[in-house]
């Protein structure tokens, strides 16, 4: 049910804006309407029907991406309010008290290169997906026949390490991964630990557990735990992190000795 | 915006190569320093308990008898079981904080990343304490630049010395400048020693923790939080016998406090002494550790001299 409006209610909004990859962010204020079943997302829509700032002056409308505005895609993940999430999936009741005169801030995410606004660059995640093969090698000539079978406790387990989006939110709230270092975060831990498990996707399991023991690896984990607290698809990002721990202590013994 | 596309994809911010065999050096180097860390923490423990038996100076002499009796082996044990591992934990562990990471335990105060900073600030806070520990306890600190140069400023600083173990050490641990406990130097002096052993301990209890995750032995979450149960009373068992060592050495350590039996050297009379017989009693050759428990002090000098 959508909420009616209630007339004349709106919310102050501060933007973190930057025109473009290197110029210089700045803050701009916005005065948007707002009602009950409003979510970040239609505020932002809202401003750039009448991008107009709080001071009336007619300026640019902030950029920004939003795509399934059901928090399934993770194309709208921003820091709102100081905490990283996703602004469909953000309703302005759950973060801003009613009646309230502070406004709600808006920043790009930190930890990847903004393109415009509070659009970024997520190229990084995509290099490091293709880095641990997150595939399963099902390429052959000639029709290899039914896959094995995955037991319904398998499935149980493996479903929601499957729901990972790619929203780099784990990465924004991970104090060890930075715009300057190679650390994969634990959105690429998982999703390696996910196709690990996969009978068919196991035969890649060796050279995945050699990218994770290597630079930017497993080994760059501090252990903060905030990965687990930000997901905003509850994916047991902690418990990844602990199963390719003990896989990366398996394999080393077993390279140490065997290879 | 084209450019910026094309200025970042398919590029690793420091363009590193994944699989390359330096980044499986830090792999193994950084296990080499979770182990190295078991390592230390358990002689921590073991340092922590003997120091606790200050509390009756008799015990704690005994003790430090009983490993002075390991003789020239006991080189050996402090190279592998203290030395090797801390250098190890601690050069590694400086390296891992400057690797750089971006500490956010104000914006997201969860308490496990309160724990991660902590961990890294426990770390720097031990390297200090430690040099100062290492530096005004230890034979081979002031004690060993004062034996090598003569420096004429630190002939009163004293050090730890096994054949008067408990004087010794409660004499080290106040500052040369007063016997005072309550002057400003011996109060800092025993703040830093607070600051030092309960960094020791959360370091210690919280590295148990990590080093679970981090070799795999606890996977759920269900096994991190019983796991940390475990390693919390470790934190608070071994928290309470450092707070037991240092009341001992600190506030009820008695500087002047003789032990008959044993000779204590105290500071003070140290300066009335010729110092040249004082420091020949702790000769570099056998690393200070010729020990003669149960003889007099001044028949110790006299020998000596």
């Amino acid at each position: 049910m959508i909420a009616p409006a209630e007339k004349g209610k709106t919310v102050k909004l501060n933007i973190l804006r930057q025109d473009s990859p290197d110029a210089k962010p700045y803050w701009q204020n916005f005065e948007v309407p707002c009602n009950a079943g409003s979510n970040v997302t239609s505020l932002l829509r809202s401003i750039s029907e009448s991008p107009v700032t709080a001071g009336g002056a007619k300026v640019a409308p902030p950029a920004y991406e939003a795509s399934c505005l059901e928090e399934v895609c993770g194309s709208c993940t921003m820091v709102i309010n100081g905490r990283v999430r996703q602004a469909c999936s953000t309703l302005v009741r759950k973060i801003h008290p009613h009646d309230s005169e502070e406004p709600i801030t808006i920043e790009p995410m930190t930890k990847f290169p903004v393109i415009r606004d509070l659009v970024v660059d997520r190229s990084r995640t995509f290099e490091n997906l293709k880095r641990i093969k997150a595939w399963i090698p099902i390429d052959s000539s000639y029709n290899l026949g039914p896959g094995p079978r995955i037991t319904p406790e398998e499935q149980q387990a493996m479903y929601p390490l499957s729901r990972c989006m790619t929203c780099g939110a784990c990465l924004e709230a991970c104090p060890q991964f930075t715009r300057d270092n190679n650390f994969v975060g634990a959105q690429i831990i998982s999703i390696a630990r996910y196709y690990n498990m996969h009978p068919n996707g196991k035969i890649l399991k060796d050279e995945r557990m050699e990218v994770l023991m290597g630079e930017g690896g497993i080994t760059d984990c501090g252990n903060a735990q905030n990965c687990v607290k930000v997901c905003p698809k509850e994916i047991p990002l902690t418990e990844s992190i602990g199963v390719i721990g003990r896989a990366a202590t398996v394999y080393s013994i077993k390279k140490f000795f065997s290879k | 915006m084209t450019t910026a596309m094309e200025g970042s994809v398919g590029k690793n911010p420091a363009g590193a190569d994944y699989s390359s065999q330096s980044g499986q050096l830090h792999f193994w180097l950084r296990r080499v320093h979770s182990l190295a860390g078991l390592a230390f923490g358990g002689f921590v423990a073991f340092h922590l308990t003997v120091c606790a038996t200050t509390l009756s100076p008799v015990t704690y002499q005994q003790e430090v008898n009983r490993i002075a009796s390991l003789g020239p082996n006991l080189a050996f044990v402090e190279f592998t079981f203290i030395w090797l591992p801390l250098l190890i934990h601690m050069l590694y562990g400086v390296y891992i904080i400057g690797r750089g990471s971006k500490w956010n335990g104000v914006r997201y105060n969860y308490g496990g990343n309160i724990r991660y900073t902590l961990q890294r600030v426990t770390g720097l806070i031990l390297l200090v304490f430690l040099a100062y520990h290492l530096a005004t306890m230890h034979r081979w600190g002031l004690a060993l630049v004062y034996d090598l140069t003569h420096w004429s400023a630190l002939s009163s600083f004293p050090w730890f010395h096994p054949s008067t173990a408990y004087g010794s050490t409660v004499t080290a641990i106040k500052t040369p400048y007063s016997p005072n406990p309550w002057f400003w130097a011996n109060v800092i002096s025993d703040v830093l020693y607070f600051l030092g052993v309960w960094a020791a301990v959360f370091h210690l209890a919280n590295g148990l923790w990590t080093a679970a995750i981090a070799w795999g032995l606890t996977v759920t979450a269900v096994a991190q939080r019983r796991w940390g149960n475990v390693c919390l009373a470790v934190g608070i068992i071994v928290g309470i016998i450092g707070t037991g060592a240092l009341l001992g050495v600190t506030v009820l350590g008695k500087p002047s406090g003789n032990l008959p039996e044993t000779g204590v050297v105290v500071r003070y009379m140290q300066k009335n002494a010729s110092h040249a017989s004082a420091r020949r009693r702790v000769p570099l050759s056998t690393c200070g550790l010729t020990l003669r428990p149960h003889i007099n002090d001044a028949t110790t000098a006299a020998k000596a001299s």
